[in-house]
């Protein structure tokens, strides 16, 4: 199903490849590309590591639910704040 | 005044949260402070002397993240250091994940405050073959810098000497780090104009605040500058906000001197903790293992273990006698009713001393070695890193009926005291949330309400294997299926809140953290149960063996306990329980004694039931309660006094975090009658189920487990917000 | 006179915990917990 809905976004968006974080497996690591989200939101993933052009590794995963190694340390975070963290392919 | 004494230094202890700030805290000034694994447990600053310097005072301030306003640990952080100026900064940052640390470093050193730099978890960071080179570190961020391991106790006298030395002196490091040309010359441009109003040395920070738009900082001021030219065309240049621009120059900054000073050996690998996780938050794995694991602490300590030492302690200690190297020593009411009679003590005197004293301290303390092995292993489960786990393993679950995995560490904390668990529901930002955590955070066994756990499975279960631990299920279930119930009214209809948590490394506890919490613990159980149950087991004694019989009003034999004042008071109100199987007044009486104290509902049996006689036939303990109280009664009385209002200490911690006299008196009353009718639908299906009795209790039992059921299954009210929320995602 | 003698060491000793169960309330301190208050990360006083 990921493998679907990665190839059709690199169809539909081929200018602008990101796509959320949450489409990442486990042990897949990707370069961050944009951290969206309400102003605080953002600030406060920022402060935790979370900002373009660094590099995220999941970790774990359950239901949408992530697990992720960010500047060494080990973060978790849940579906929808994941689905603001876009990550290039 | 030449000559004078030298003031009073403060340094303050700054750092992300989990970077062992508390260790080194416990480790300068030699106190004992608790040292919590999440968000919420140090939320305001504690202070203490350094030892050995009478006049310089440690100030640890929560973990946070940054300087920004965003979190509650963040404000009380910025305000200490902005509004208290401390003579130093000690930042402690975290070997082994020190890019993230840095970013707080960086705006630490743009405060104006002299910083020095303590890396911790040197052990750690060994062991992973990483190399990180203190001096070029130091250079490159013009601060001193000094390699400690906090746990091990390493480098801790150095880094304290050169922290004090360095607050003596009042140097502010030369602070190396510039942003991009483009935003120096903005910064500078800001300065300028906020020349009149802040000092020198905390001009930069000021004016990177200002540029950020940190409006709470521009409260501060007196009078703020309009950069709104300067801001506007700053973002133009960058394509950017900014916020972000800034945040990205820290970490380009942090790259760019991490490069040369930090080798990374281990490309890439599987941490142990990563290993650990992957089975511990596995999809399919993660609520069994942590159900198993909840089972068996419960288990092994109320149940097997704690069951040997708590008979030893029961039927020895304070029963007959226990044997000592092979000689029998007497248990204490049989030493302490020897030496009453040989003294000539009267029997009233010697009644309330026996019965009442011992009989109700004595019942309590007795349940001592089950609650320090409880107290063992839920510091274990905290202490090594798993119970973070747990509050993320339950975010998935806790979100179907609208509440996020924060609420879950409320009740982490309260298995060990319901106080600090409801306070800890602090740190949830969303209101609705908020209230609804307070309300349900009891619900889970606190370790007072051990005793009561341990005497029914004891005494009524002969220490069956699943009542103890089902105890601590039928908090979970009650928090669980409030949780849906609650969010599906319109009062607390609405979007949980997201979850995100920095998730510390597996470690293995010390021997001696362990053993302090749980001797702390246990300790504070002690005291208790010499304080304030003392004095209610005095007041329930005289309230007990003085009453009415035949018109005269005069201290009562055993046997006549039925007059007393108390019988008489608890007669009013134990009709009530009736449908609940336990419709006596002794049971009642117990109940209400568990509002000052849970451990009185214990204490309040052990007057009552003669537990300081020893029985003639030698039998198990509790022998009379158990043949007072049927099993099916008992259990049922166990949920009640679970789920019921908690002791008056929680009940003033929900108060003051309630902050609302409406809602204080709606979380006592629902906790209450949601106790009241689910122990009632547990006796009369007990019956049903056992015994096939068919009475109006059953009905009423069938009525309320319907309703239970369709509040339980009814759809959700969409909040007033869902639908706002919805189009502002599509932006 | 054996009544006496354990009756007033019994009025001291009780005397004496009430007395540091009020004086724990004047400071603030909650007097049902025992001595946990390193446990609360010092909640309890109520500023």
């Amino acid at each position: 199903m990921r493998m679907i809905i990665k190839n059709l976004i690199k169809m539909i968006k081929k200018e602008d490849e990101n796509m959320p974080l949450t489409l990442l497996k486990a042990g897949e690591c990707q370069v961050i590309k944009k951290v969206g989200g309400k102003e605080e939101t953002k600030k406060f993933l920022e402060s935790l590591g979370f900002v373009t052009g660094g590099k995220v590794t999941v970790i774990s995963e359950i239901n949408g639910n992530l697990i992720v190694n960010i500047k060494e340390s080990r973060i978790a975070i849940n579906k929808e704040m994941a689905s603001k963290i876009l990550v290039s392919f | 005044m030449k000559g004078a004494r030298a003031m009073s230094i403060k340094i303050a202890l700054a750092g992300n949260p989990n970077c062992g700030k508390t260790t080194l805290f416990n480790a300068l000034t030699g106190s004992n402070q608790f040292v919590g694994n999440w968000p919420g447990v140090t939320v305001e600053k504690k202070e203490g002397k350094l030892k050995g310097h009478k006049d310089v005072t440690i100030v640890d301030l929560p973990g946070i993240y940054s300087l920004s306003p965003y979190t509650l640990e963040e404000v009380v952080a910025r305000n200490y250091l902005l509004e208290e100026k401390p003579d130093a900064i000690l930042n402690i940052v975290d070997g082994t994940n020190i890019e993230r640390n840095l970013y707080l470093s960086t705006q630490l050193m743009e405060l104006g405050i002299p910083v020095i730099m303590a890396v911790n978890m040197l052990d750690v960071l060994e062991k992973t073959g990483d190399e990180l080179h203190i001096k070029q570190l130091s250079q490159k961020l013009g601060c001193e810098v000094i390699g400690i391991s906090a746990l091990k106790g390493l480098g801790i006298k150095e880094v304290a000497e050169k922290a004090v030395g360095l607050a003596k002196s009042k140097k502010i490091g030369s602070f190396k780090h510039e942003f991009d040309l483009r935003v120096e010359n903005v910064l500078k441009a800001i300065e300028k104009k906020i020349e009149g109003e802040i000092p020198l040395k905390e001009r930069r920070f000021f004016a990177i605040k200002l540029l950020e738009r940190d409006e709470k900082i521009a409260a501060q001021m007196k009078k703020v500058p309009d950069l709104s030219e300067e801001i506007k065309k700053l973002e133009e240049d960058m394509e950017d906000d900014t916020e972000s621009i800034i945040t990205n120059e820290r970490y380009s900054y942090i790259s760019s001197i991490i490069g040369s000073c930090y080798k990374k050996k281990g490309q890439g690998k599987l941490t142990v903790s990563d290993k650990l996780d992957k089975v511990l938050t596995n999809r399919y794995l993660a609520l069994p293992i942590f159900a198993l694991i909840m089972f068996l602490v419960y288990y092994v300590s109320v149940t097997t273990v704690g069951t040997w030492a708590t008979d030893w302690a029961n039927e020895g200690v304070f029963g007959e006698g226990w044997s000592l190297f092979g000689l029998t020593v007497p248990g204490i009411p049989v030493l302490v009713e020897a030496g009453l009679s040989a003294i000539g003590c009267a029997a009233w005197l010697q009644g309330l001393i026996l019965d009442g004293i011992v009989g109700g301290v004595g019942a309590v303390l007795g349940f001592v070695p089950q609650m320090l092995i409880l107290f063992l292993f839920l510091a274990f489960l905290e202490a090594c890193g798993y119970m973070a786990r747990v509050a993320f393993i339950m975010d998935r679950l806790f979100r179907k009926f609208g509440l996020s995995g924060k609420s879950f560490i409320p009740m982490l904390i309260g298995s060990g005291c319901g106080v600090p668990g409801i306070m800890a529901s602090r740190t949830i930002e969303s209101d609705r949330d908020r209230k609804m955590t307070i309300m349900t955070t009891t619900f889970v066994p606190c370790g007072a309400k051990l005793p009561i756990i341990a005497l029914i499975a004891g005494a009524l279960f002969d220490g069956a294997w699943w009542v103890a631990p089902s105890a601590y299920f039928v908090g979970i279930m009650a928090i669980i299926c409030s949780g849906i119930i609650l969010k599906k009214t319109q009062m607390f209809a609405g979007d949980p809140a997201p979850f995100v948590m920095e998730l510390p490394s597996y470690h293995m506890p010390t021997v001696e953290n362990l053993l302090r919490s749980m001797w702390e613990r246990g300790w504070s159980f002690i005291k208790k149960a010499g304080t304030i149950i003392l004095v209610s087991s005095i007041v329930i004694w005289f309230m007990s063996y003085f009453g009415f019989v035949d018109g005269q009003f005069r201290m009562l034999e055993d046997m006549e306990l039925g007059n007393s004042v108390l019988a008489l008071l608890g007669s009013s109100i134990s009709w009530l329980f009736i449908p609940l199987g336990w419709g006596d007044w002794q049971s009642a009486v117990a109940a209400i004694t568990g509002l000052v104290a849970k451990e009185n509902v214990v204490g309040t049996f052990g007057i009552l039931y003669g537990f300081a006689e020893v029985a003639e036939d030698g039998s198990e303990i509790w022998g009379t309660l158990a043949s007072s109280m049927s099993g099916l009664a008992g259990y049922s009385f166990l949920v009640f006094n679970l789920l019921c209002a908690p002791c008056f200490a929680a009940i003033g911690a929900i108060k003051r975090e309630m902050n609302n006299t409406k809602w204080f008196w709606f979380a006592i009353g629902y906790q209450t009658v949601f106790a009241y009718l689910v122990s009632l639908c547990v006796y009369q299906w007990g019956m049903l189920l056992t015994q096939g009795t068919f009475t109006i209790g059953t009905l009423a039992a069938l009525l309320i487990t319907f309703l239970f059921i369709y509040l339980l299954v009814k759809p959700y009210k969409e909040g007033s917000y869902l639908e706002r929320k919805k189009t502002m995602e599509l932006k | 006179m054996g009544t006496f003698i354990v009756g007033s060491i019994l009025l001291i000793l009780v005397g004496s915990i009430i007395k540091s169960l009020i004086k724990d309330k004047k400071q603030g301190k909650s007097i049902q917990c025992g001595d946990a208050c390193k446990n609360c990360s010092g909640h309890c006083h109520v500023k």
